[in-house]
Order: C-alpha cells, then sequence, then structure tokens
C-alpha cells in the first residue's frame, strides 16, 4: 500500500509522532491551581481562566451585556426558542439581584429545554425516521427521540444516559426504558435494496456504531484505523477490531423486519395493559370453560412428516397434550412441510352455540366432526386469538379436529375455548400490537455468538484473523481481566481514568453556548485536531464534570452564570479586528441562530407554534415533489391542525430526501454522526425566510396577533420587534419599517386583489371588517422583520 | 507555527470564508469588509492548479445502469453462445446481485455498426450519436469496485461508495469558485421519474462547506425552490422589502461589526437577483424554434413518468424530459454554471418486471437520449462552447453477458450488475475525439486491453479541470480527503488526452 506521503511530509507528521511527551488529550487532566487574575470581573471560576489570557495579551472583557440580549442570549440557548414576551417582561421587570439566576432556572425548567439538546443530541446519534440508502423506508424510532428528550429534562446524568444507551440491555436491572435507550445505536442505516447481502450491510453497521462511539464520547476518528493503522493517532486496526468485536454480537442483521423491535407503551397505555392483564388472570383463575359444555382432555398426534393444508390423514398415533392450556401459546418443533394435529371432544347437553378463538404459525385448517370450519393456508405468524370461530352444536358429542402445518421457521399453535378469555386476550394482543415497535440492541445468546475476525482493509469479505472484544490501548486502563462487552465500554468511556469522555463533553457544551468549542475541532480531539485555546480551563471544566456528576443542567449553569458568557458582544473594531473568533473571549458570544430556531421562532413570534411534546414525527407543509424515492411510494400527507406548526425537532425526517429548509440552513443529512454543523451563508436560505409559505403564513399571522393587541402602527411594529427579536426597535430601524409601510400601501391600494393574496395566502381569510390593504402592507414589515439581523442572530 | 496551530488557523481562514458567504457576491463584500483583494482571492478557496482544459462539466448519469453489451460492446461469441448455460469459470468466486445457480448466455438483440472515421460501434437504436462518432472518446473497459446501486453511484461521483463524502460538483464548486453572480454554481437536473438511487447524497458537499453542494433544479414550474415570491407581491414590492431590511440590517451589522452580518445581507441582494435570473435561464420558450427542434425539447413538458407507479412502464420514447434537461444544461453553462449534473433514471433492466425487457425498454431510453445528446454537443460546439465544456456519459456499472434467471419463466430479458467492465463515453473539454480506449474479453466479462478504473477516470477529470489529483484535498476528520480516494493507486489517462 502506498501512503499519501507527500500529505504526510506537508503536515509534520514525524514531529508528532517522536515527540516525547504525550498528546495533551491522551492523559487525563490534572488538578492544577485556579488562577488568581479577574479581580471584582470573575464571577466563578470559569472567569479567572479566561481573565488570566485576557491579561497575558493585554485585553479587557466587555460589561454585561443588557437585559434583553441576555435572555435572548440564554433562551435560544437553552431552549431554542426565542424568550416570549411575557418572560422578557418579567425579566425586566425583576429588581432582585438575583434576577439572571432565577431567568436561567426558569429556563432550565422549561420542557422546551430538553427539545433543544435532544435535538442536538439527534446529530451525533444520526437519527432519521428513515432507514436510508436506496429504498430509505419510514423507521419507527421516535420513542427513543422523545425518551432522549425526556432523559434530559429530567436531567439524567450524562455517565447513566451513556451506559443506558450504549446498554441499557445489559444492565442487571434491564427495564423496557433502558432497553428503549438502546435505540441510539439502532439509528444505522440498513439497506433493503434487491440483491444486496445483508451481511455487509450489517458489518457496516456494526462500523457505524464503532465510529460513532468513539467519535461522540472520545473525540476521536476511529474510522482511519477500519482498513490500517490510524495514521496520526495511536489507534491500531488491532484496537478497531477490537471495539468491533464488542458491538458485533448483537442480534439485527440488516433484516428488513428490522428485528429485534421493542413495543414501547405510554405511561397511559402500560396502564391499560395492566389492567387488562388483571382481567385475564381474574378469568384464568376462575377457570371457567363455559357450563353448557363438557370438554374431553386435548390429545395431540404424533408429527406428520409430509401433510399437505386441510387433508387428514386415515390414521393418526393419539396422545394426551397436558402442555396444551387454554389461551396459552405452545410452540411447536415442525420442520417444514410437516403438520401437528390436535383434537379434543365436547358434549353438549343441549343445543348450544360456542364461541372459540385459535391462532397458528403457519397454516391452520379446523374440522368439526369432519367438516372444514376454518382454513388459514397462508403463511403467517401467530397472533393470539387471530381466528375468532363460531359453533352451533346439536345435543351429543363432537370432535374438533386441528392441523397446525409449518412452511418454515418455528412453529406455534393457540386455542382458547373460553370466549370471555379469548376475547380479553384479543383485545390485549390487538393494543400491543397497536404499539409502536422500536429497534433496539439484544445481545446474542452465548451459543450463538459471532467469531469476529479482523476485515483486511476493512473488507468484510476479507476476514482474517480472530479478535476478542477489547477497549483500544491507548487510553488508560483497560479493564484488563474482566469481560468486555458493551456495558464494559461504557463505563470505561465515562470513567475518571478515560482521558477524553469529560473534556469531549465539556467542549460540546461550551461550543453550543459560545458558537465555538475551547478545542475548534469537536470531532478531533487527536494529533491533527486543534490546540485547545484554554487548555486549563477545559481541564477545570472536565474535572468538574466529573466532581457534579455528569450533570448537564449544572455544566451549563456554571457556563452560564459566568462573566465571561454575559458579556455584551458589540466591541471596539480594533478588538475586533485582533481576534475576529473571539478565541480569547474578551467579548460575549454573538452566534446565528439553526435551522430549527429560525423556523421555530418564526413560529413562536406569530403566535403558530404548538407545544406539544413528543409522539411520531409529523408532516409541516413542503413542496410537491421533493419525495422523489426509487421504489418507495410513501407519500408526503401535509400535518393537519397543530402538528403543521410543532417544533421543527418532530418533521419528518428522511434521510434520502430531508426536509428541505433544514438542509438549506445547514443542517446534516444524518445518514453519519455529525458532531458539529457548518455555518453557511447563500442566497437559497434568504429564498426560503422570504418565500416559503411556512415563513410567509408566519408574517402574516404575525401581523395578525400584533394588529390584535395593540392600537397604532407604532406601537404594533414595537410589539413584532419584540416577539420577534426580543427588544424594541430602535429608531432607524421604526423609521425603516415606517418608510416600507407607507409605500406598499400606496401599492396595493390600486391593487387591491394583491393586497389581499400577500395577507392571506396561505394563512386563510381576513375578518370581514379587515382591511387587506392595511394587513398586506403590516404583513410586509414582518416578512422584513423576520428576515433582518436581528432575528438571524443572537448577541 | 506548529502543525496543529497552522491547522487551527487554516480551519478558522476556512470558517471565515465560508461563514461569509464568500463564493457568493465577493467583491462587494470584500469592500464591505475593507479587505484587501488577496483575501478576497482565497475565495477561489484552491484555484486550478495548471491550466484547465475544461472550465464547466456536464454529466450526464444514467442510473440504474445501461447495458454496454447492448449499446456500445458488441460480442460475436456472446451471440453465437447465447441461450447456453454461462462456463463455471466466469461464476467462480465472484458476487452477483441477482444471479443464481447456472444462468445462461444471452446475446443482443440489436445489430452494430461502425461509424465515422473512428469507427466507433453503436447499436442501431442511437443513430444520432453515431453520427458524431468522431466527436466522441469511448473507453469499453471502465471498472469499479461496487456492485450495488447506491454504492456504486457514490463510488462514481463522490469517490467513497459509503456516505458523507463531496460530490464532484462540490470539488469543483470549492475548486474553481463561481463564474456567475446570479446563479447557482452547480446545478442538478433529475428525469427519468425517479431520484437516482443514493439520492441526494449524489449532491451533497459531504465534508466541503455546504454551500458547495449541488442546487436541484425542476425542470418545470418553480426551477428553485422558493424563487418566486408570495402570491401578492411584484418585484417593486420585493425591492421595497429589501430595501426595508438593508436598512434594518445595516444598523445592526455596523453596531456589532459582525462580518456574518454583511454576508448576510449580500446573500439577499444576490437572492433578489436570482429571482430574475434563474426563471429567464430556465425557460426554455426563449430558445428558438430550430434549437428546441435540435433537442427535441419542449417547453412546459411534464413526463409521463412523474408520479408513475413504476415510471420503467410509463416511459414513451418521445418523453422531452431529458432533451428539456441537456437543452436546460447548455443555457445554464452558457451563462457561467460551473457544473451540471444530470440523473435520468430507469436504466436497471433486469428483465424480471415488464418495465425491465432490454429489447422493449432499453430502446425506449435510447430514443429519450439518442437526439439530444447529440444536440448538446453539436450545440456546444457551434457556440465554441465544447472545448472548454466535458461532457461526460455513463452509469455506475456494466451488466452481464448472463441473462438474469432469479424469476423463472420470465418472459423479459435483462441482465444482472457487473462492476468489472462497462463503457462510458466523453466529449470536449480536452477529451480526445474519435478514440476507442480498451477491449473487453470474448464475452465482455473483463478487460483485455487497457483497463481504467472508476479512479483513472476521476484522476482524468480532475487534471482536465485544472487540478492535480493527488494534491487536490481537504483536510478534514484527521485526513486529507481527496475526490480519488486516500490510496495513490489511480492514473490519468493519457490516451484519452487531446
Amino acid at each position: 500500500m502506498r501512503l499519501l506521503v507527500s500529505s504526510i511530509l506537508g503536515l509534520g507528521l514525524g514531529a508528532a509522532l517522536s515527540a516525547q511527551e504525550p498528546h495533551w488529550s491522551f492523559t487525563p487532566p490534572a488538578l492544577r491551581a485556579v488562577p488568581d487574575a479577574g479581580g471584582t470581573w470573575v464571577r466563578n471560576d470559569l472567569d479567572r481562566f479566561v481573565a488570566a489570557a485576557h491579561a497575558a495579551r493585554g485585553l479587557a472583557p466587555e460589561p454585561e451585556a443588557d437585559r434583553a440580549t441576555l435572555i435572548r442570549r440564554v433562551s435560544l440557548d437553552l431552549t431554542g426558542l426565542p424568550p416570549t414576551r411575557e418572560a422578557l417582561e418579567a425579566f425586566l421587570a425583576d429588581a432582585s439581584p438575583e434576577a439572571y439566576e432565577r431567568m436561567v432556572e426558569r429556563t432550565l425548567a422549561d420542557p422546551a429545554y430538553g427539545e433543544r439538546w435532544a435535538t442536538l443530541w439527534l446529530d451525533l446519534a444520526r437519527y432519521a425516521d428513515s432507514r436510508g440508502f436506496e429504498k430509505d423506508s419510514g423507521r419507527t424510532i421516535w420513542p427513543w427521540r422523545d425518551w432522549v428528550v425526556r432523559a434530559l429534562n429530567a436531567d439524567l446524568s450524562f455517565d447513566r444516559f451513556t451506559e443506558l444507551q450504549l446498554a441499557g440491555d445489559l444492565l442487571p436491572d434491564a427495564d423496557d426504558e433502558a432497553r428503549l435507550a438502546t435505540a441510539f445505536h439502532r439509528n444505522t442505516m440498513t439497506n433493503d435494496e434487491g440483491g444486496t447481502d445483508d451481511e455487509e450491510f450489517r458489518t457496516l453497521a456494526v462500523k457505524d456504531r464503532v465510529e460513532t462511539t468513539f467519535q461522540v464520547w472520545m473525540g476521536l476518528t476511529m474510522q482511519c484505523a477500519r482498513c490500517h493503522a490510524h495514521k496520526y493517532d495511536p489507534i491500531s486496526t488491532q484496537d478497531y477490531y477490537g471495539a468491533y468485536a464488542i458491538f458485533d454480537q448483537t442480534a439485527d442483521a440488516d433484516r428488513y423486519d428490522e428485528s429485534p423491535l421493542l413495543a414501547v407503551a405510554s405511561e397511559a397505555q402500560r396502564a391499560e395493559l395492566a389492567a387488562l392483564d388483571e382481567r385475564i388472570a381474574a378469568r384464568r383463575a376462575a377457570g371457567g370453560e363455559g357450563s353448557a359444555v363438557t370438554w374431553g382432555a386435548w390429545e395431540k398426534s404424533a408429527v406428520v412428516a409430509s401433510s399437505p393444508f386441510g387433508e387428514r390423514p386415515a390414521e393418526l398415533a393419539w396422545s394426551a397434550a397436558p402442555e396444551l392450556v387454554d389461551a396459552r401459546s405452545l410452540a411447536l418443533e415442525l420442520p417444514a412441510g410437516s403438520a401437528a394435529f390436535f383434537r379434543r371432544t365436547l358434549r353438549c347437553a343441549e343445543p348450544t352455540s360456542l364461541r372459540l378463538a385459535f391462532g397458528s404459525d403457519d397454516t391452520l385448517c379446523v374440522w368439526l366432526d369432519g367438516e372444514k370450519m376454518l382454513e388459514r393456508p397462508e403463511p403467517r405468524g401467530l397472533v393470539p386469538a387471530q381466528d375468532p370461530l363460531e359453533l352451533s352444536l346439536a345435543a351429543g358429542e363432537h370432535e374438533l379436529l386441528v392441523q397446525v402445518r409449518n412452511t418454515g421457521g418455528p412453529a406455534a399453535f393457540w386455542c382458547a375455548v373460553d370466549a370471555e378469555l379469548a376475547s380479553l386476550i384479543a383485545q390485549r394482543s390487538e393494543r400491543e400490537r397497536a404499539l409502536p415497535r422500536v429497534p433496539v440492541l439484544q445481545e446474542l445468546p452465548t451459543d450463538k455468538r459471532r467469531a469476529t475476525k479482523v476485515h483486511r482493509r476493512g473488507s468484510f469479505l476479507d476476514p482474517t484473523e480472530p479478535v476478542a472484544a477489547a477497549l483500544p490501548a491507548a487510553f488508560g486502563p483497560r479493564g484488563e481481566g474482566t469481560a468486555i462487552d458493551r456495558l464494559a465500554l461504557a463505563r470505561w468511556l465515562v470513567a475518571p481514568a478515560n482521558p477524553l469522555s469529560a473534556r469531549v463533553f465539556a467542549n460540546r457544551l461550551w461550543a453550543r453556548l459560545f458558537g465555538r468549542g475551547l478545542v475548534e475541532t469537536e470531532e478531533d480531539f487527536g494529533t491533527q485536531g486543534a490546540k485547545p485555546t484554554h487548555q486549563g480551563l477545559l481541564d477545570w471544566l472536565a474535572l468538574e464534570v466529573h466532581r457534579r456528576g455528569w450533570s448537564q443542567k449544572e455544566m451549563l449553569r456554571l457556563l452560564l452564570l459566568s462573566a465571561t458568557y454575559r458579556q455584551r458582544s458589540e466591541c471596539s473594531a480594533e478588538k475586533l479586528a485582533s481576534d475576529r473568533w473571539n478565541l480569547w473571549l474578551a467579548r460575549g458570544p454573538r452566534t446565528r441562530l439553526s435551522a430549527e430556531m429560525v423556523r421555530d421562532q418564526a413560529l413562536l413570534a406569530s403566535g403558530l407554534l404548538s407545544r406539544k411534546l413528543g409522539g411520531p414525527p409529523v408532516f409541516p407543509p413542503q413542496p410537491p415533489g421533493i419525495w422523489q424515492v426509487v421504489y418507495d411510494a410513501a407519500d408526503w400527507k401535509t400535518s393537519e391542525g397543530e402538528d403543521r406548526y410543532r417544533r421543527a425537532l418532530y418533521t419528518y425526517w428522511r434521510r434520502s430526501s430531508p426536509y428541505p429548509t433544514y438542509q438549506t440552513l445547514d443542517a446534516p443529512t444524518r445518514d453519519l454522526c455529525a458532531p458539529r454543523r457548518f455555518g453557511t451563508i447563500t442566497p437559497l436560505q434568504a429564498l426560503i425566510a422570504w418565500n416559503d409559505p411556512a415563513f410567509q403564513e408566519a408574517a402574516q399571522a404575525l401581523a395578525r396577533r400584533v394588529a390584535r393587541e395593540e392600537e397604532g402602527l407604532e406601537a404594533q411594529l414595537r410589539a413584532a420587534f419584540l416577539h420577534a427579536a426580543t427588544r424594541a426597535p430602535r429608531a432607524a430601524e421604526l423609521d425603516a419599517l415606517l418608510a416600507l409601510h407607507a409605500r406598499r400601501l400606496a401599492a396595493w391600494s390600486a391593487k387591491r386583489e394583491d393586497a389581499r393574496r400577500f395577507a392571506c395566502e396561505p394563512l386563510g381569510p381576513l375578518e370581514d371588517d379587515q382591511d387587506p390593504v392595511a394587513f398586506a402592507a403590516l404583513t410586509a414589515c414582518c416578512s422584513a422583520l423576520l428576515n433582518s439581523e436581528a432575528c438571524w442572530g443572537k448577541g | 507555527m506548529s502543525t496543529s496551530h497552522r491547522h487551527a488557523h487554516e480551519l478558522s481562514r476556512r470558517a471565515f470564508f465560508s461563514q461569509a458567504g464568500l463564493s457568493l457576491g465577493g467583491i462587494a463584500l470584500g469592500q464591505l469588509l475593507g479587505r484587501d483583494a488577496r483575501a478576497f482571492d482565497a475565495r477561489a478557496q484552491r484555484g486550478p492548479m495548471h491550466a484547465p482544459r475544461a472550465k464547466a462539466v456536464i454529466y450526464l448519469h444514467m442510473a440504474g445502469s445501461p447495458s454496454q453489451l447492448d449499446l456500445f460492446d458488441p460480442k460475436p461469441k456472446l451471440q453465437e453462445l447465447s441461450g447456453q448455460p454461462c462456463p463455471q469459470s466466469l461464476l467462480q468466486g465472484k458476487r452477483f446481485a441477482f444471479l443464481q445457480g447456472t444462468p445462461n448466455l444471452q446475446g443482443s438483440p440489436f445489430r452494430f455498426a461502425r461509424h465515422g472515421q473512428s469507427g466507433a460501434v453503436l447499436c442501431e437504436h442511437l443513430p444520432h450519436l453515431a453520427s458524431i462518432a468522431d466527436r466522441l472518446a469511448f473507453v469499453k473497459t471502465v471498472h469499479t469496485s461496487e456492485f450495488n446501486h447506491a454504492p456504486a453511484q457514490l463510488l462514481m461521483l463522490t469517490g467513497n461508495p459509503r456516505f458523507g463524502a463531496a460530490t464532484l460538483g462540490s470539488w469543483v464548486s470549492y475548486g474553481l469558485g463561481s463564474l456567475t453572480q446570479d446563479l447557482p454554481t452547480f446545478v442538478v437536473l433529475v428525469s427519468g421519474g425517479k431520484t437516482p438511487d443514493a439520492g441526494k447524497s449524489l449532491w451533497g458537499s459531504g465534508f466541503l462547506p455546504p454551500q458547495h453542494q449541488g442546487v436541484q433544479c425542476r425542470t418545470h414550474g418553480e426551477p428553485v425552490l422558493h424563487v418566486s415570491d408570495p402570491a401578492g407581491l411584484d418585484r417593486a414590492g420585493r425591492a421595497e422589502i429589501l430595501e426595508a431590511q438593508r436598512a434594518l440590517s445595516a444598523d445592526e451589522a455596523a453596531r456589532s461589526g459582525d462580518p456574518d452580518a454583511f454576508a448576510r445581507l449580500e446573500s439577499y441582494e444576490l437572492a433578489f437577483r436570482m429571482q430574475t435570473a434563474v426563471p429567464e435561464a430556465f425557460d426554455l420558450s426563449r430558445e428558438p424554434e430550430d434549437v428546441l427542434e435540435l433537442y427535441g425539447a419542449r417547453p412546459g413538458h411534464r413526463s409521463s413518468t412523474e408520479g408513475a407507479p413504476d415510471p420503467r412502464v410509463a416511459a414513451r420514447p418521445d418523453d422531452a424530459a431529458f432533451a428539456n434537461s441537456c437543452l436546460l444544461a447548455r443555457r445554464l453553462v452558457e451563462r457561467g454554471v460551473r457544473f451540471v449534473q444530470l440523473f435520468d433514471w430507469g436504466w436497471d433492466h433486469h428483465g424480471v418486471s415488464p418495465g425491465e425487457d432490454i429489447p422493449t425498454n432499453l430502446p425506449i431510453k435510447c430514443r429519450q437520449i439518442d437526439r439530444p445528446i447529440t444536440a448538446l454537443i453539436l450545440d456546444l460546439e457551434r457556440r465554441g462552447l465544447l472545448d472548454e465544456t466535458l461532457v461526460v456519459w455513463g452509469g455506475e456499472f456494466g451488466r452481464t453477458p448472463m441473462r438474469q434467471n432469479n424469476v423463472p419463466n420470465a418472459p423479459w430479458m435483462g441482465r444482472d450488475h457487473q462492476p468489472e467492465a462497462f463503457t462510458m463515453f466523453f466529449a470536449g473539454g480536452g477529451m480526445k475525439p474519435g478514440v476507442t480506449i480498451g477491449e473487453t474479453d470474448e464475452l465482455g466479462t473483463h478487460p483485455v486491453a487497457d483497463p481504467v478504473h472508476v479512479r483513472d477516470l476521476q484522476a482524468t477529470i480532475l487534471h482536465l479541470l485544472g487540478f492535480d489529483p493527488f494534491r487536490f484535498r481537504y483536510p478534514f476528520q484527521g485526513l486529507e480527503q481527496r475526490w480519488i480516494g486516500p490510496e495513490d493507486h489511480a492514473s490519468i489517462v493519457r490516451k484519452l488526452l487531446a
């Protein structure tokens, strides 16, 4: 293999590899003294590190930003939404010295917090509502997304969050919630294209799990070691496949049915199922089989090797079948093509009508006194009570005979002669079948474990030497002598001895608040990544992560309450020129809204936003013809009612056809783990914010809202500013909007139909007494506002 | 400066130039920021490394992969053995998508002839292309490493069979920048009733900054999403709104000094210009009748394949969708668009359903593309654009000489996927006209002379665009990413160069 010699030399790899000192991020952070710097500016120890860097560069911090700026910043950072006008006014009116702290607490407690931070986690988890590749069919995995929102809102500690998602199924006390968490790693793509090798795409999914895990928790570019030893970081192919072996033992295998699946019940659904279970148990205890008939015991035949469907052999050898219990499924050993027969006699004292229910895997044929009563010739899986059967019986003795024939795979039989019990069980199974089924991780039984081998040059077709599950060698103790499985990996990742995870976690929170990590390359803490600007601060934060028990809200409080975060972002031209990227934090963060924020802000400001939490993904309006995917007839069915206006988090995410607004505003495709988004500014974004009917609708709704709330144009424009930009307009801004309003009034007065369309499409008609020209002009002002810098940014 | 520092510095610079949207209205922005011309030059981000032969690319991808054996690479031996079981030697050690057991060999139902001075071989269903054979360069020995559609399409266009890498159009946009102030740099047009198998990742920018991603334009209706103003707003109204925004944002930008604020204002100005330029560029009715006739284009045509449950069954020989795309490609290149990527779906002729029958369906697809591609090349030539516009035609892999057999007694004839050998052709942009490179064995299964891997073609295309394919790279996640992949196996196909 020829290497990229030129690029290696160009990057000075020789120096990097031969250095005696280990790379800074590969040894755990050490406790060191907090610098004595910053004086009275300091609000917590974090600021002392920042102040020390200021002092070294002759920089002075900026004063605290005004309250409107602060609440907009905090609110968008924590919840992804700007503050409501009420929240803004409450904060402005709070005279307490603790006003800021109280505002932060209120915002942290808003359930929108979980939605915002889940959105970020979903980029890392490569969450989508479809499976990827050619067919890209739908996938039901939103209950896991809701789990993430709940976990974040409850401030589940990140170490527990880690354990549950990587290995919830392996915990000794694993419950459904823990198993649901493991869907994290079922967000990998699966390929349903005809003619693909399932093993190829299973191994690709396992590789994705390895790479995503090390990317998310340790900021390492593990994928390099898939084919050859990592060229820059101490990760060998052995390390890669040792980690691969950890993930190689799950039962999923790129199957079309996405098994193994977990049925996920909501609180209410769980209660309903429990109530049914209670009634079923009570009915069983009562032991009623109906009094009008006297039943004989079940008998079974020997397996009939080659048994055509619906044909009763002349001779059958019968024996007692005590294992067949009413309304319980009985697994059968039936090779393909063979059948089992069951029979039972019953005696009626008088003519009787009887309701029975059956279930089978696969086919089923039922005779009464030699006459066929029920035929189910199609191959299928067993569902209790899937075939109800009503019989009218004359007085006397009867024979019930059943054939269960298997076409392949497992086989089973189910029968209930207690109609009431059958009906309860049918209800339960119907409820259960209606539950969303989410793909989860499930470890293979010990006798079915795969023998993992190293894939030469990353090719699954070229397996070489066997490899045991192992943790990579270069990052602290490897848990020698203990069994290495996903749980061991999860615990190793968040152990204090792991040099990277707490740093990566702290850096990620920092980057989301300050717009840029202390290590800019969030995705690469290796030797090719950027050096930290404040290594002392990052290490101190990493130690705080452990000290604060991996609480994300605790860490965010630390950052938000600092003087560093609370600075205003405006500064002198000289300061701006000397530190364009605000590397040295001598001013506050000024960042741009994400795709989700831009849309949610417009909906919130206009009063359209639904605050409903969780549930299946929704389909807000999108232009026709976007979904045009090979071999899948799935259609975008625009949601009705409040589901049109849900937060962006809930928009159906199809990998091959992402929602155009988010795609254009720099959202990733979610094919693979995306540690950070790269912001762009393009005219396509401008076209969306101007012309996408969703934004036009928001502008119309905002105009109607302020017209409802305020008298007089100036007051209305002020209110629009407060709703959308969290501040009052400055004089020049108000003048610009007033001028626009006047010119539009004049133009549309001569074109009233145009005015009506601009004010009403797509939101809907105005009241009879409302002047379309005035509303169109106000809508134009709202659109200009929503498209202006005051709304695109948070300073 | 240490390695990491330099890396960080590069990242910052790059982030700056991408965030500042400098590939857009760069000059005005440079002035706004008071930056000197040197800083502005960096917006080309890379710039060519040597004098380019091609300044624009029109890439015609036939999604599904046409049968080279029925279009360009006839095999007398295959005709002779047609219907007989395939020799085991051709099956051993190979993976097929659908072939089972021992399939039969299958000759082509079509007639072939040599054309032009060059004697290029084409099938009877491509008469127009045959008439310009001397302007084309054929490679009969292209081979790839993937045999499923999505991975093979990704390898062909993004240089990596997995998702996440940058497509050729994005590399070109990143490397050469824009020639137009009013149109996107990289445009994608889709015909055939479906998007190609690998979906939008085929025009994704991957690890390159997202403004380099392809802009999928529709060939009727609104060409660029949301380019039309809301109902009731005329151009004067839009101009007034923009003017108010200018006042609002200039105030905010001046206070914050944030270059992003200026860049965004600039992006609105460009959006305003695009609202005029895009509809003009996409308006085929502005073309004279003889040009429409040359291509077989029909303004406003809606394809019968759109929304059809199986577009292959709904395909009509006189469908003008692909012709319209070809004519649009010329109009766009003429207006400074760097890269026009066409995808035409419906070439996956397996012979296992009514739309996949080579004898009946392949001629229909040929009719749809034969005249338009010929017209495109002639039209570019007479406008003096062909020399600097590279036209590429091909699928993602080839098809087997074996008849597909996994549906017993299927009345249709088709072929399975074959990565080992297939045909592509090129015109213009520094490709040598009138050559045929490579030769396959007597059944067309493998190259026997001049094998050309997809990576070799990629190296050749980059070379024509003015890049050293081995040094044209972008740092991402610890690796110097290149379009030709991390290994230096590729070589420029010198025989193809004019």
